[in-house]
């Protein structure tokens, strides 16, 4: 017998992708999947995800996909979902799987304007920090001070905060989420599943390849980067925020950094920034939530 | 029954797409265009056209979701200009990639720059190799008209590709005149409701749509695209005659006025071609044989049938209402080649292009009169036969203005 | 040139006949042939937590009764699972090793 007939987790999609080992977009695809089940279609644009989406006649996805240009996977999304509300197809999951760069430089446009418009989608952002696929490039997600194809020198700013850029906008469920904490993502999706209007969810989806760290660090990584308050892991129901994995003990940044190859050209001031980042950001997140 | 009414191209456009039960418009404003989309915005509104709206953030977004719509199963409509569509270049390639059924018109504008709010068509010529088809309309008669038999063509399971519907901006977008409206019920005769026949996305019918296609494949997809633009001058035919049928308007893949024993054929799109029909009416009664084709659909370009009709003609004056910098106008290009054949049995006739009209320039009696003229005298032998765009209604002073 | 349909495939039946860039086979790259190290449990000592099962980004482990099963076919080899495991049960084995792992 085949013990893989018993699978029961990330079955929705095929084996056999061709992400690379250890690829976490591959993990947060299954993860996201196991939650909306078959009854869903995804959209993907050019990007590692669109590894996913297929190659001439073969797909990753069990369930009906379609690769969008880099920057309108939103908009393909609002027609999309509209088209299927005529036909009364109104419980078909419609899904936007995008990743930094499609989503905070090139697809954020789209974006807003589809979130602006209430258009029931989800769309799920995985953070892998850069232009991956193409071959690691820096994108406005890429960390102070890493190191990319085109930073060669460490990137000289600091990322933009997207998932607050939508908050600002009043969209009805917003969650930030991490390749580490897998049951909490898996609540996140459930909650946008349910959510009557769009919904995003942005995980942070550390990346072996250009990130330069051994595939079977992943999940340590994404986990140090919460637990030094660099990535908040927080949820917004209808602009109430609320964190949903609180850091009592933070660990140094330096820590962190230290991990990967990409902080090698960081200099001492970078990472001090990235520390005060880290600090001020949770900081000011936590001071949101008692306020409110 | 059909009804009578004052209307202008935009809003016979609109009327069309109305009449033709489209089911979703995803739609942003750009003149010379805007009134067609506020025109269906105001019909949902009033609940006299059962679909839904999608106001995107730009042109871009504006035919995304139109394919989305589309792929969902429904009947789909955007309509744009210049600029606009210019920012949609990327997508029109998708939408007729992905054999989809949709119908846009573009309201042709001058693309920047000089920046023009007027006609040419520079924006939809930009688009020609995408694969869409391309149908230039004269007046609003034909702007209601081709909406509905577009959809008719491109849901035919031998076509499957979107279709441009181009109305001159101003000229024809914001001009009143007469316009013979159909009922629904007559239109629902003529196109039954939509049923997609190739790509969904459903669940229940999964599929990878729009995927990355290896060299071993991708020839072949381009070349069942190119099945299908073949197809489609078939069934442009065909659609034709249901249309007469049905409405009793009987539409061409171009139109011929007085061509039979012309010396000299005037070659035109859109409404420059009433001009031209109203001089060669004039020319005829003064006895010299002159005759106009008014070209309706340009993409695929009906080349064969066309040289049957020029290639008995001694001199062909084609009017290019946009520029075609670095080689001649685009249309002049295609009718040249469309008669090499005959050419080369050195029977074949003189083709002069002349590029008028642009940035909104109204082509009158004076510069056809002027094309006309300097077409005999090409084909007499009087003016050298040369591989080159003549700008006809330049003024003297261009190089100083 | 294109591969005939597997009739056991959940995707459209019909896609082969669709115009246009369409997907209809499953993607089946036999990735466990990119392993360096193979990951191998030691089941009797296995908690039967389902934790390596959730973060194995390929989903080729699954726990059951018997343990912790991983199919080589397309197991990348990437060791998450080894990290993951709160009990340290699964060694990463060269694959040129003479050791028997099955």
């Amino acid at each position: 017998m085949n013990i893989m007939q018993n699978q029961t987790r990330g079955k929705h999609l095929f084996h056999g992708l061709t992400s690379c080992e250890g690829c976490a977009m591959e993990l947060v695809a299954r993860t996201v999947l196991d939650i909306l089940g078959t009854n869903t279609v995804v959209l993907t644009p050019p990007s590692c995800s669109a590894i996913l989406t297929g190659f001439s006649r073969e797909t990753g996805w069990h369930v009906p996909s379609f690769m969008a240009n880099l920057e309108a996977v939103a908009s393909y999304a609002s027609g999309l979902r509209t088209g299927l509300e005529v036909l009364g197809k109104d419980k078909v999951n419609v899904v936007g799987y995008a990743g930094d760069g499609g989503t905070v430089d090139i697809g954020l446009q789209a974006l807003s304007g589809a979130i602006e418009r209430g258009h029931r989608i989800i769309y799920i952002c995985y953070d892998n920090e850069a232009y991956m696929n193409t071959g690691i490039q820096r994108s406005g997600a890429t960390s102070l001070g890493a190191w990319t194809t085109t930073t060669p020198g460490g990137k000289p700013t600091q990322r933009k905060d997207v998932p607050q850029m939508l908050l600002a906008q009043g969209i009805p469920y917003l969650a930030t989420a991490s390749t580490a904490y897998i049951d909490d993502l898996a609540k996140k999706v459930e909650k946008a599943k349910n959510t009557d209007g769009p919904s995003y969810i942005h995980v942070h989806a550390p990346c072996a390849t250009g990130w330069r760290f051994p595939a079977h660090k992943t999940i340590d990584i994404a986990r140090m980067a919460v637990q030094t308050g660099l990535w908040v892991l927080y949820e917004a129901v209808d602009g109430r925020l609320k964190i949903t994995k609180e850091i009592k003990n933070f660990k140094p940044v330096e820590d962190y950094v230290k991990m990967q190859k990409r902080f090698q050209k960081a200099t001492p001031e970078m990472i001090m920034e990235l520390q005060r980042f880290a600090t001020e950001g949770y900081e000011k997140l936590a001071e949101r939530v008692e306020n409110v | 029954m059909a009804k009578r009414k004052a209307m202008d191209g935009n809003a016979a456009a609109a009327e069309g797409a109305r009449l033709a039960r489209v089911q979703v418009v995803a739609a942003y404003p750009i003149t010379p265009q805007t009134p067609i989309v506020e025109k269906l915005a105001s019909f949902i509104d009033e609940q006299k056209l059962a679909a839904r709206y999608i106001n995107v953030e730009s042109e871009h977004s504006a035919l995304c979701a139109t394919i989305g719509a589309s792929l969902a199963g429904t009947r789909a409509f955007t309509a744009t200009a210049s600029a606009g569509l210019a920012l949609m270049h990327e997508i029109t390639g998708v939408a007729a990639g992905c054999r989809l059924p949709i119908v846009m018109p573009i309201v042709n504008r001058a693309l920047p720059s000089p920046w023009s709010l007027w006609c040419d068509h520079s924006d939809s010529m930009g688009e020609r190799d995408q694969g869409w088809l391309q149908i230039y309309t004269e007046n609003a008669q034909e702007a209601l008209d081709f909406i509905i038999f577009s959809y008719r063509l491109a849901e035919d399971e031998r076509v499957l590709l979107p279709v441009n519907v181009c109305l001159d901006g101003f000229f024809l977008s914001h001009t009143s005149e007469a316009v013979i409206v159909p009922s629904q019920e007559e239109v629902d005769n003529f196109l039954p409701p939509y049923e997609p026949k190739n790509l969904v996305l459903d669940p229940l019918d999964p599929m990878a749509v729009n995927v990355l296609t290896s060299p071993a494949i991708f020839t072949e997809i381009k070349h069942q695209h190119k099945v299908a633009m073949d197809n489609s001058l078939q069934v442009f035919k065909e659609v034709s005659q249901q249309f007469q049928e049905n409405f009793g308007r009987q539409y061409g893949l171009f139109e011929t006025y007085a061509c039979n024993d012309a010396e000299i054929i005037i070659v035109s799109m859109g409404t420059m071609s009433g001009t031209v029909r109203h001089l060669v009416k004039k020319m005829r009664k003064e006895g010299q044989k002159v005759g106009a084709l008014k070209l309706t659909m340009f993409r695929p370009f009906p080349g064969r049938e066309l040289a049957e009709i020029l290639g008995k003609a001694q001199g062909v004056a084609v009017i290019d209402r946009s520029a075609g910098l670095g080689s001649l106008g685009p249309l002049a290009n295609e009718v040249r080649s469309s008669l090499y054949d005959t050419a080369n049995s050195n029977q074949g006739p003189v083709v002069c292009n002349y590029v008028a009209g642009l940035g909104g320039r109204d082509v009158t009696e004076d510069t056809i009169a002027l094309i006309i003229k300097e077409t005999v005298q090409a084909v007499e032998g009087n003016l050298k036969k040369s591989y080159e765009s003549r700008w006809i209604d330049l003024l003297e002073e261009a190089e100083s203005i | 040139m294109l591969k005939p349909v597997n009739a056991d495939t959940i995707l459209s039946k019909y896609g082969k006949d669709k115009l246009g860039p369409v997907a209809y086979l499953p993607a089946n790259a036999k990735t466990g042939t990119w392993r360096l190290h193979r990951p191998v449990p030691d089941n009797a000592k296995c908690s039967r937590c389902h934790i390596c099962e959730k973060y194995c980004p390929c989903a080729v482990i699954v726990v059951a009764e018997e343990g912790c099963h991983i199919d080589y076919t397309y197991c990348k080899g990437c060791g998450i699972c080894v990290e993951v495991c709160p009990k340290k049960i699964i060694q990463m084995i060269p694959e040129n090793s003479q050791k028997e792992v099955l």
